[in-house]
């Protein structure tokens, strides 16, 4: 991946407060490496004006008029698999991020950000991944642990985490930086993203699953 | 078709071949049979008490009257108690007269029948001699030696002693040469009386096995009947299977006569309630036709017992089909196999005694064959099969209640789980809004209070925009922890401090210091409270935002140490310190100590002068 020469990235922006989505496309348009496409107030809008194909990077607020964003996240994930996913978030709601997260989103940035912060973030998400924090990191590390009594359950690397995952996951929950990581495990940054990647995926199978194995509890599916 | 079902599709198949198979043996084997006797001349004879040697055939010139044979006593000579006589003719070649010849009757029904060939007495057979003879009618062979007979012409006189009312007399007379006449006789005693000795031993068997099932399952109401019902026919027939158990011949004819009586009663209340019918003044009219029966039969001699018989017949193919109707009707939600089993072995049943019935009632051939007996069996197996198949369906069925209870007590438990676990969530939902509201109370006060005091700076215009935006920051900062310490981190340290550093991670890229993270595995601590949280991260964020905004400092280090029962954090850089004594403690470091002192710990600060500055906050791991 050539991401040091970073061509342009094509980016579009769903956002229905006014005041966030211009703090916004103004940060967008002053990065020369960032490419703004366009800006939709409403999730039936972006849904329509993807129709032709979408940006390499789609920054989408949960928090919509009419449908919400994580059905917007849901639906772009699985429609356009090449284009990445940021939501807009605000302090406190990491429960949405993770929802967002396992709808298929790769990343997310706060409202409150820096301007320069979010080249930055787009740049995160195209090498692999924004920043887990640490909150969300064991979030994710408790929703995918392998159940201690690992009978009870056949084991399934599809949804769980396996050592490796597991012990990158611990060591960014307290704190530690990409490179920290990938030091302290003895491995290269690309690897920790890679890892990342794959927890990302099992993230979004495991919602599935688990959506499955919900309903079935239910007696939604016989 | 189940397989069951098949097996007993093929057992009443097995049955049919074998009925069919006796009904043509006796056409196979008509070739070698030289003579049959169907016409005789017949004399009656006042002659009971003569003593035996006495006994010769009537004179020529006795009045001697043409009849055909078969001759049934019961329509030729009703009320008869004489002896008759018969006389039959029959020609042989003088080749034939060489040989020794057979002499075959079907039925051997008479009380005794007495052959003289040519004038001389050549055998006796007395039918209480055979044990079937009363109540199946075996058939009968002779060997007549070439001594006896002669060329052209020879005469053959019968003396027969017969009940009419019993339905006996004389069949047609079948002369074969030589052991001829041996396979005829052979089929028609197997088919008569050996397939008896067959279902009696079955029967008994059966009785046995269903009355051992009813000793360890008292409450079946159809076992027991169904032990009875075979168990009367297997003793009540018995005696009749071989000579050697013969009763003594006082109880010959109320032993033959109860048989009929022994297994009917039992038989159709058995088919009742396995057709799921109790009613009790029918299955006690039933008892009353077998007592009324075993007591006729101890009663009435001989001579007086054909009219119960008739009507005991008649009654009991009534009941049959009667029995046959209460079933179709009664079973109509649920036909099963065992079902049609049962219907088809009743109609048989009826068929069967239907046939028996027009032969004592003498419409049809006086030769034909017993065929009534066969029924108990047939209908014996298909109610054992229909009780099986229920006991294997009710097994099954508690088999599957279990399974059902054993789900809905796992759903119970599920649900019970959930419950609890809802009334869990929610005590811990209470207990969080509680705490929500003593931070946002905690929050006014403080972050209220300093962007008051900002506003009021910024209105009197004291201060600088530089400090304008740091407070905001700091404003900023403080709202991010406050809201962070609302998340249920499960009282992680790793995380706590882990979020600290997330949140300065600007500050810290930005003040260009070489920092060292060195937080290893720390322990959890469940029972800390979010205020608890943000106090430890409000002293660490101090004591960072200190090293990196006043210190000057090139390289800050964060590292945690677990020390027996405490746990310390410790921040320290290689800034230009400041001299302990010369300060006086400001706001910060006061507010700094106060918060340790909440969290039952304490933080020592240590600098001097140009050699940096080491904030350590100790934190008890076990809260009391």
């Amino acid at each position: 991946m050539a991401a040091d020469t970073a061509p342009v990235t094509t980016v579009a922006l769903v956002e229905d407060d006014r005041d966030t989505r211009a703090r916004l496309t103004a940060s967008i348009r002053a990065q020369a490496s960032l490419r703004l496409l366009a800006e939709y107030t409403t999730g039936a809008e972006t849904l329509a004006g993807l129709e032709p194909g979408a940006p390499d990077v789609l920054l989408v607020d949960l928090g919509l008029p009419d449908i919400s964003g994580l059905e917007v996240v849901r639906f772009v994930a699985e429609r356009y698999p090449g284009c990445d996913i940021l939501v807009i978030s605000i302090f406190g709601d990491e429960a949405n991020v993770l929802a967002a997260l396992e709808a298929g989103a790769r990343g997310y940035l706060l409202k409150g950000s820096l301007q320069h912060d979010i080249a930055f973030d787009i740049q995160d998400i195209r090498n692999g991944g924004s920043p887990l924090s640490p909150i969300i990191a064991r979030r994710v590390l408790k929703r995918l642990q392998r159940p201690d009594d690992a009978s009870a359950r056949k084991i399934d690397d599809e949804t769980t985490l396996t050592a490796r995952e597991g012990e990158i996951l611990n060591t960014i929950s307290r704190g530690f930086s990409y490179a920290e990581t990938a030091q302290m495990l003895g491995i290269s940054v690309g690897t920790v993203h890679t890892f990342l990647k794959r927890i990302y995926r099992k993230l979004a199978v495991h919602s599935k699953t688990e959506a499955v194995f919900e309903a079935n509890r239910l007696g939604l599916i016989r | 078709m189940t397989a069951r079902g098949k097996a007993g599709a093929f057992a009443a198949g097995l049955f049919l071949a074998l009925a069919a198979h006796a009904a043509q043996a006796q056409v196979q084997v008509q070739e070698p049979v030289v003579h049959v006797l169907d016409r005789a001349d017949f004399v009656l004879s006042n002659e009971r008490l003569l003593p035996p040697y006495a006994r010769v055939p009537p004179p020529d010139d006795a009045p001697w009257q043409q009849v055909s044979l078969p001759d049934n006593w019961y329509l030729s000579h009703p009320g008869n108690t004489q002896v008759g006589w018969y006389r039959l003719a029959f020609e042989l070649s003088p080749e034939q007269a060489r040989f020794p010849h057979a002499l075959y009757l079907p039925r051997n029904s008479a009380r005794r029948m007495d052959f003289y060939f040519n004038g001389n007495w050549h055998s006796g057979n007395s039918g209480y001699g055979d044990p079937g003879a009363r109540n199946w009618a075996p058939p009968l062979i002779n060997t007549v030696p070439a001594l006896n007979l002669k060329p052209g012409l020879n005469v053959l006189h019968i003396r027969v002693v017969a009940v009419p009312e019993v339905r006996q007399g004389l069949t047609r007379i079948y002369i074969a040469q030589g052991p001829a006449g041996r396979p005829l006789y052979e089929m028609r005693y197997a088919t008569q009386i050996t397939t008896l000795f067959m279902f009696s031993a079955a029967a008994l068997l059966a009785g046995l096995l269903a009355a051992a099932f009813w000793l360890r399952e008292r409450g079946d109401t159809t076992l027991p009947w169904f032990a009875v019902t075979a168990l009367a026919w297997a003793v009540t027939a018995f005696p009749w299977l071989h000579s050697a158990f013969t009763p003594p011949a006082l109880f010959h004819g109320p032993l033959a006569f109860a048989v009929r009586f022994a297994y009917a009663g039992p038989m159709l209340v058995l088919c009742l309630r396995v057709a799921g019918k109790r009613w009790p003044w029918t299955e006690a009219a039933m008892w009353a036709f077998t007592l009324t029966g075993f007591l006729l039969a101890s009663v009435l001699s001989e001579d007086r017992q054909g009219s119960v018989i008739t009507y005991w017949s008649a009654t009991y193919l009534v009941a049959l089909f009667a029995l046959l109707v209460v079933l179709i009707r009664s079973e109509q939600r649920e036909r099963r196999w065992a079902f049609w089993l049962l219907a088809s072995a009743l109609i048989v049943a009826v068929l069967l005694n239907a046939h028996d019935l027009a032969w004592w009632m003498g419409w049809i051939d006086y030769e034909s064959f017993q065929l009534a007996h066969f029924h108990i069996p047939l209908v014996l197996f298909a109610i054992g099969a229909t009780i099986i198949d229920r006991h294997f369906r009710a097994v099954a069925a508690v088999e599957q209640a279990r399974v059902e209870l054993e789900e809905r007590v796992a759903q119970k438990a599920r649900e019970i789980e959930a419950n609890y676990a809802r009334v869990q969530e929610a005590e811990h939902e209470k207990a969080l809004a509680r705490e929500r509201q003593r931070i946002m109370a905690d929050m006014h006060d403080g972050l209220g209070s300093s962007l008051i005091a900002l506003l009021g700076a910024v209105q009197s215009g004291e201060a600088s925009l530089p400090d304008v935006e740091r407070r905001l920051h700091e404003a900023l900062q403080e709202l991010r922890l406050a809201v962070d310490a609302l998340e249920p981190t499960d009282g992680d340290l790793g995380v706590i401090l882990g979020n600290v550093r997330h949140r300065l991670r600007a500050a810290i890229e930005s003040s260009g210091v070489r920092f060292h993270w060195e937080v290893g595995e720390l322990p959890q601590l469940p029972s800390l409270t979010p205020k608890a949280v943000l106090a430890i991260q409000r002293v660490v964020l101090e004591a960072l935002t200190n090293s990196l905004r006043h210190a000057r400092a090139r390289g800050v280090t964060v590292r945690t140490q677990v020390n027996g029962n405490w746990l310390q954090i410790g921040v320290s850089d290689d800034g230009i310190g400041f001299d302990e004594a010369s300060v006086t403690p400001g706001r910060g470091l006061a507010s700094v100590r106060q918060r340790a002192r909440s969290l039952g710990g304490q933080v020592d600060i240590r600098s001097s002068r140009g050699a940096g500055t080491d904030v350590t906050l100790r934190l008890p791991l076990e809260h009391a």
